[in-house]
């Protein structure tokens, strides 16, 4: 599994388990090469920092939802931010929410890119499409 | 008595003879002769020029003085003259003795035996000797004592006469027909500016003198007086000196033998006269012009004059008898005052001076103010009482207007709870009307005039600030204080009073005196204060009403929140799942299946659908709006750009028309109302061959109006509002699909800008949608 090794993970925030599961098979309809880590809240979120910390391989994108449990896909953003390490990962904010408090406010704390979710699956299957093209292929990491 | 007088010189040897004094010659005496001796009417004496004594009386000359012959014969004459006479009698016989004449007439006085005085005339003549020197002297006497009396009688009537024309200024003259030569009194001299005893004037010189205006009517009577009438005329003279005077002459001829001889006259001075007559027609002029009404009355009270005014405003006939009309004068009232009170105390102290009253001519009564005065003669005998009248109606009336407004503006000030007062803050006197203490529930009398009396009803708390803003006009600063203040009321209830005071003393003059109203203003405290609690009370809803809308907005938010989350999720999931089922599972189903999944996915497009625009209408609601400028022509083309390809495909024809004009909108709004506009212009007008949408706009009135016409099925104006409200929908949904909910949220993002929205259409000739905003 090289081409795993070398290709790294995707962290998925979402709480939804249908959302989670839809995410899931349109990536691999998709045909994602990348790992797929969830985290089903804000907590489980943050506390892949520790992870990371200990030598995990670091996200090519996050994928955030907002309305999350326990610690609200604000608050992670907001810490993910302002992390003097892994301020550097690209969180893309994926949410139901156009509200423009929401907007504003991912953008004052850094987010990378802030995109609704369609209600269509097939529209969805094309972001989700769009992101690892973008995120995962074309956009240089930083090192 | 008859005497002989022979035997009396024979009784007197020596003293005839040869020397007999009627024969100085030496011849003896005729008889008759010796009888004019004896007459009895004049005294004769022969007397010796050197021993100067009698040498022969006759008995009228001893009668005279009062001596017998013997007592006189041989005795000087000098002894018996009166001693006032003697020097000049002697001279004149030295006169005689000396030859310068013979004779000379003298009057003397001789001393009678009796002692008294006798006038005599005397007439002395010398009987001289051949040698020229005097022999005898013979003297004659005349008693004229009566004569003298008569003309000392006469000079006094004379000098009366001249008296009583000098005071009576009438002078007399008197004019001769023939030679109308004419004599003048010494006042008559007087009167035309001469000194008594000039030279008497000719007529012509008297005419001279005559005013010209009144030459001719006094020539003309002294014609009539010469023709025998008796004359009388007034005319003016100018003296020398050029003084005019009035004179009164009167002429009346003198008859002889029944013609007229002399004319004889007075003429009187009668310019003080005339003076006089003219003060008192003046001072008549004035009783009878004065509005006053003047009568005169006898100490019995009868009167006896009234003045014009008296008969104007009594209504009285000139003719009617005064008696008569005076019980009338007075009402009853006013006659009993004068008569019990006025007219005794005129009588007693000189005047009196009250109101009475007088019944008119209407018969309606005049309130008079009456002075009754008493007048008194030289003697303090009272002669009559007058009394003035004046009309005081009008007084009276304004007195009564004054009472009626002063009790109306009290009784407006009670009823409008308010009070004057006037101070004297450094003399510390105050006075009040009664309203003051009405105000505080007091009596006048509980407030007096102290003003530290009227402190005292201020609560203690609130003393200082009530000196405080009374000070400035005190100390001349300003003229006018308002405070508001407390006042502790008699029965211990508090209420609150509005103090206004102006000072009305000239600054730096003395006292200083302040005056000024209390507006009882308790009610508007009280008022003021139930105002203030509702206002707090008003206030406290307001902010739990506000933070119930808060709570309510942050609902509808979460409620957002939860439409937007958790109800698109699980739409998704539907979607997700129906689309796994078509992409992965249609072999497993049949044709009936498939359709039930397309109907699914229909259902889940259509709540799509809705969702979003609902959620569109919550954020245009709830979002901040911006005013940045936007220009219209291009934010138009972004969205004609954005319906690109729908036009393309339903060939429609677009026609813009728009102002070059850029608008201070909110670009997200207007954007979501141009698209929701052009969006239902293109769905409604699809049936239409072509399509058209018209797209312009005008600046009307410093506002920009933009308007969005199509062709399409249009709708009736009847149901224009309901086009703008949530969910209203004028077609069925296989027709035209739509939620609903787009023209309200144009409607909503308009007035949200302050712009307004409405549209014009009927049925079939499609629509026009207005929008405005201010440029």
């Amino acid at each position: 599994m090289n081409a795993a090794i070398n290709v790294p993970p995707i962290l998925l925030v979402e709480d939804n388990p249908m959302d989670l599961d839809l995410t899931l098979r349109a990536f691999s309809k998709k045909k994602f090469s990348n790992q797929v880590h969830v985290a089903r809240d804000g907590e489980e979120a943050l506390a892949f920092i520790h992870r990371w910390d200990s030598g995990e391989t670091v996200p090519a994108v996050i994928l955030l939802d907002i309305n999350l449990p326990k610690v609200n896909g604000l608050e992670v953003l907001r810490q993910l931010k302002g992390h003097p390490v892994y301020r550097r990962i690209p969180v893309v904010v994926l949410t139901s929410s156009r509200e423009d408090r929401d907007l504003k406010t991912a953008y004052d704390l850094g987010v990378n890119s802030y995109i609704e979710k369609p209600v269509s699956f097939s529209k969805f299957m094309e972001v989700a499409e769009q992101i690892e093209l973008y995120w995962c292929v074309l956009n240089e990491r930083p090192r | 008595m008859s005497m002989n007088p022979r035997s009396d010189a024979q009784s007197v040897p020596g003293h005839l003879g040869p020397e007999n004094p009627l024969d100085a010659s030496g011849r003896e005496p005729t008889q008759w002769q010796t009888l004019f001796y004896e007459l009895p009417f004049i005294g004769m004496a022969i007397s010796d020029p050197v021993n100067r004594c009698w040498v022969q009386v006759n008995q009228r000359l001893c009668d005279i003085l009062g001596y017998t012959e013997e007592e006189l014969v041989g005795r000087s004459w000098i002894d018996t003259t009166h001693p006032d006479d003697l020097p000049a009698n002697l001279e004149l016989l030295e006169s005689l003795l000396g030859g310068s004449r013979d004779s000379f007439r003298m009057r003397k006085r001789f001393i009678r035996k009796d002692g008294k005085a006798v006038h005599t005339q005397v007439d002395v003549r010398a009987v001289r000797r051949h040698d020229g020197s005097v022999d005898r002297f013979l003297t004659t006497f005349e008693d004229i004592t009566d004569r003298i009396r008569q003309e000392t009688l006469l000079q006094e009537h004379a000098r009366q006469l001249e008296a009583a024309q000098r005071i009576g200024r009438m002078g007399s003259w008197v004019m001769d027909v023939a030679s109308r030569d004419i004599r003048w009194s010494a006042e008559t001299f007087r009167i035309h500016g001469f000194p008594p005893g000039s030279p008497a004037p000719s007529l012509s010189d008297a005419m001279g003198m005559v005013h010209p205006d009144d030459r001719e009517r006094v020539a003309q009577a002294l014609e009539d007086a010469v023709r025998g009438t008796v004359c009388e005329v007034e005319y003016r003279m100018i003296r020398p000196g050029g003084e005019q005077r009035h004179l009164k002459l009167r002429a009346e001829p003198v008859l002889e033998r029944g013609k007229p001889v002399r004319v004889e006259g007075t003429v009187q001075d009668v310019t003080e006269l005339m003076q006089a007559l003219l003060e008192r027609d003046r001072l008549t002029a004035v009783l009878e012009n004065t509005t006053d009404i003047v009568s005169m009355a006898d100490p019995q009270g009868r009167v006896f004059y009234f003045n014009r005014a008296g008969y104007e405003v009594l209504g009285l006939d000139r003719g009617q008898p005064l008696d008569d009309v005076i019980r009338h004068v007075h009402p009853p009232w006013a006659a009993r005052l004068v008569h019990e009170e006025g007219i005794p105390t005129a009588i007693r102290e000189g005047r009196w001076l009250g109101e009475t009253a007088v019944i008119g001519a209407d018969g309606q009564e005049i309130p008079m103010s009456q002075l009754v005065m008493s007048h008194r003669n030289a003697d303090g005998e009272l002669e009559y009482l007058w009394t003035v009248l004046r009309d005081i109606s009008d007084r009276k009336r304004i007195e009564q207007a004054l009472s009626r407004s002063e009790q109306r503006y009290t009784l407006a000030a009670r009823v409008g709870r308010s009070a004057a007062w006037e101070m004297w803050p450094l003399e510390g006197k105050a006075s009040s009307d009664a309203n003051l203490a009405s105000l505080l529930g007091y009596e006048l009398e509980d407030l007096g005039e102290s003003l530290a009396a009227w402190m005292q009803t201020i609560p203690a708390e609130a003393r200082a600030a009530v000196a405080e803003a009374m000070q400035p006009v005190i100390d001349g600063r300003t003229d006018t204080y308002q405070v508001e203040h407390p006042v502790l009321r008699k029965d211990g209830s508090r209420g609150w009073v509005r103090v206004r005071g102006q000072r009305v003393t000239p600054p730096g003059e003395e006292p200083l005196r302040i005056v000024g109203s209390s507006l009882d203003i308790t009610d508007a405290v009280h008022a003021a204060e139930q105002l203030r609690q509702a206002n707090q009370a008003l206030e406290q809803r307001v902010a739990e009403r506000t933070a119930q809308l808060l709570q309510a907005n942050q609902e509808l938010e979460a409620f957002s929140y939860t439409v937007s989350h958790d109800l698109k999720a699980p739409l998704r999931g539907i979607d997700g799942y129906s689309q796994l089922l078509v992409e992965d599972y249609a072999k497993h189903l049949d044709e009936t299946g498939r359709q039930f999944v397309q109907r699914i996915r229909d259902g889940v497009r259509i709540m799509g659908d809705l969702i979003g625009d609902l959620l569109e209408y919550s954020r245009m609601e709830r979002r901040d709006m911006v005013r940045d400028p936007v220009a219209v022509q291009t934010l138009v083309q972004q969205v004609l750009d954005g319906y690109e390809s729908d036009l393309r495909q339903q060939g429609v024809c677009v026609d813009i028309s728009l102002p070059n004009v850029t608008l201070a909108l909110d670009p997200e709004g207007m954007a979501v109302v141009l698209r929701n506009l052009v969006g239902n212009a293109i769905k409604f007008s699809r049936e239409r061959r072509p399509p058209r949408i018209a797209i312009g706009g005008e600046l009307v009135d410093g506002r920009c109006r933009l308007w969005v016409r199509d062709n399409g099925i249009g709708f009736d104006m009847k149901y224009h509002d309901r086009v703008f409200a949530m969910f209203q929908r004028l077609h069925r949904a296989e027709e035209f699909s739509g939620t609903g909910v787009g023209l309200a949220l144009v409607a909503k993002a308009v007035h949200r800008m302050g712009g307004r929205v409405w549209a014009q259409s009927a049925p079939g000739e499609g629509a026009t949608f207005y929008l405005e905003f201010s440029a």
